[in-house]
């Protein structure tokens, strides 16, 4: 049995053999690659500065910012 | 007629149900009576009013090397502690070719911080498959042991050297389950995973090459055998940690079984994190996972010297580099004005990313080679301050001085706020565990959480009545890794048993010993208020007499799914 509850923040596991252009294609296709990118790395930045810069298919990687603190409005 | 009555205490059952005055009568390694015991008895003793209650459970250790030498992992053994959980956070030492020793020896070594001369000198490899390896520990055991086999070692024996860089294949996947079950037939009582450790070449540990698909393949082989599933995950991060705390849930759910994580603590750096976990675990539990967070009773502690590569170092490069150097080496390098100043500027922008705040400044001399009365004990940062230099100039000053045998310590660094870690450690959620007993030797002491439970948080505190904090350290744990007939004081159940005074049971003060079975010392801690030690009904260490020569430890058995 599998109880869908909606997560915390919106993630991915990697597929084997990914890297971050092929993780951008398939997780933001409408953004330009490079954007895509560049915003992905910044909301996995545990990922860009391991000591090996590696992406495992155990990793987790978020595809959304992380959300507001509680109490606090978008773009304050 | 019984072999033992332990009578006129405080029987405190592991239940959590209120204690009572009452005895507890023993025949052939097992409980036969708990209350009022009536029959002859070959042996009597008189518990003076001390609590009788089962022995507790130590579920995340790393004993997996220290059991080939000391069969009764000392000083668990002494803090009332008759079972430990060796075989975590992915490693193990078995099932293990003999051509991937080195490796796997090497990456033991690093993650769980053991000498190698002490690990070389102490291991005598005479087993491949999981079943030799406790066959080899087994006639020695003077503890119980409920052996967690690690995924690492699966991988690498399935996939040879490729279980470091690649996926396995479906075949790969098929032939994991088969060896999974062979070690859960053979004892194990689960299988360890870890999504963050890295090895001795900092590439991540076999485990974490897994694809989604391969952990789950072995969790359905853990769901038909009943074993559960450990796992360490991002533990310094709140969203990452609900990622994965969503992933063990899913695992649970679909495959009937128990998951562990560790740690889980609280730190400054991220205050906020263990009530989002906890949440989150609530959520998960309403909704029929099963998911224990493992969290540790004492602050964290560190410590370093420059004689070795320490975890302390993992995110200063430069540091890290200089330990690993062949002495002359670094000695040169240590005394070099210019790689000094590199040194020192890396330290000023220190960061530890896994939710800790450390300030070298408060780094004091811990123990020294040739202890210097003028030093010992003092604070790093005042000593750069009278002397008018940095940080790291007085670190490798002092270093260099006594033969690179210093070592600097800073205490409670984390999980500190006792207050706030009193409400956590009584929630229902929470398991009490994540001890690392016989890892981070020279770092610093991984024993008598047990006794700083009681003394901190029954006592101090007032955070749980003893009954709670008994049945936290053994039936809770013998639940969720089902472990057959042990952590309560039931007929029928195993005969471990511990006698404790709770009015003084405490850790003691973290001291160093030469115990190891090659030149060189580890931290630990002694244990007090502890009056009596049975394993299997056999008694197994005392105040009076310390430990005993009896080996009744035993590979636990675990509930059938």
């Amino acid at each position: 049995m599998s109880t869908a509850l909606p997560p915390r923040r919106r993630f991915i596991q990697p597929e084997s053999g990914d890297d971050w252009p092929r993780i951008a294609a398939r997780v933001m296709p409408d953004v330009p690659v490079e954007a895509a990118i560049e915003q992905l790395k910044s909301w996995n930045l545990f990922l860009v500065f391991r000591p090996v810069s590696v992406i495992t298919p155990s990793d987790i990687l978020f595809i959304e910012p992380p959300a507001a603190p509680a109490g606090q409005a978008a773009g304050t | 007629m019984l072999d033992l009555v332990i009578r006129n205490g405080l029987v405190c059952d592991g239940s959590g149900a209120p204690a009572y005055r009452g005895s507890v009568g023993i025949r052939d390694g097992r409980i036969v009576a708990v209350g009022e015991v009536d029959g002859l008895a070959r042996e009597l003793i008189d518990a003076g009013g001390l609590v009788i209650a089962p022995g507790f459970i130590d579920p995340h250790t790393h004993y997996d090397a220290q059991l080939v030498w000391d069969g009764q992992a000392q000083p668990s053994l002494e803090h009332g502690v008759t079972t430990i959980m060796p075989g975590n956070c992915s490693l193990s030492l078995a099932p293990l070719r003999a051509e991937h020793r080195d490796m796997l020896g090497a990456t033991f070594r690093k993650i769980e911080e053991m000498p190698k001369n002490a690990f070389d000198a102490g291991l005598t490899w005479t087993w491949e498959s999981f079943a030799d390896y406790l066959a080899a520990i087994g006639p020695g055991l003077g503890i119980n042991v409920a052996p967690l086999v690690g995924h690492s070692l699966i991988r690498l024996w399935v996939m040879g050297l490729d279980a470091r860089s690649r996926a396995a294949t479906d075949t790969e996947i098929a032939q994991m389950q088969a060896l999974l079950a062979e070690c859960l037939d053979a004892g194990a009582v689960g299988m360890s995973g870890s999504w963050v450790d890295i090895d001795h070449e900092n590439l991540p540990v076999p485990a974490r090459l897994a694809e989604p698909k391969e952990l789950d393949a072995l969790c359905a082989t853990l769901g038909e055998k009943g074993g559960i599933l450990q796992m360490v995950p991002e533990f310094w991060d709140a969203d990452m940690l609900c990622a994965r705390i969503d992933l063990l849930s899913d695992l649970s759910r679909k495959h009937g079984i128990s998951t562990t994580f560790s740690p889980l603590f609280d730190s400054n750096a991220s205050p906020e994190l263990v009530g989002i976990a906890l949440d989150r675990i609530r959520l998960q539990t309403a909704h029929g996972a099963r998911v224990v967070p493992q969290m540790q009773t004492r602050p964290i502690d560190l410590s370093f010297d420059l004689g070795a590569p320490m975890s302390t170092f993992a995110t200063l490069p430069g540091w890290w580099a200089m330990t690993m150097l062949p002495r002359d080496e670094k000695l040169a390098l240590l005394r070099d004005p210019e790689k000094r100043q590199a040194l020192a500027g890396e330290m000023d922008s220190f960061y530890m990313p896994i939710g800790l705040q450390i300030d070298f400044a408060d780094a004091y001399v811990k123990r020294m080679g040739t202890p210097d009365p003028a030093l010992m004990g003092r604070r790093v940062g005042d000593l750069a301050a009278e002397r008018g230099c940095h940080i790291a100039e007085v670190i490798i000053d002092i270093a260099l001085a006594d033969d690179l045998a210093t070592s600097f310590g800073l205490d409670a660094i984390g999980h500190n706020d006792d207050a706030k870690i009193a409400k956590m450690l009584a929630d229902p959620l929470i398991g009490i565990g994540a001890g690392d007993g016989g890892a981070h030797v020279t770092n610093f002491a991984t024993y008598g959480d047990t006794g700083y439970l009681f003394s901190r948080y029954v006592r101090g505190f007032s955070a749980m009545p003893l009954e709670t904090a008994v049945r936290k350290l053994t039936h809770d744990v013998a639940q969720v890794w089902g472990l057959r007939e042990r952590g309560l004081l039931r007929p029928g159940y195993a005969a471990d048993i511990v006698l404790f005074d709770p009015e003084t049971i405490d850790r003691g003060p973290e001291i160093a010993v030469e115990d190891l079975p090659a030149p060189g010392f580890r931290y630990i801690r002694r244990a007090s208020g502890i009056d009596r030690v049975f394993v299997n009904g056999v008694q197994a260490y005392s105040r009076s007499a310390g430990y005993a020569a009896a080996r009744t430890g035993q590979i636990t058995e675990r509930q059938m799914a």
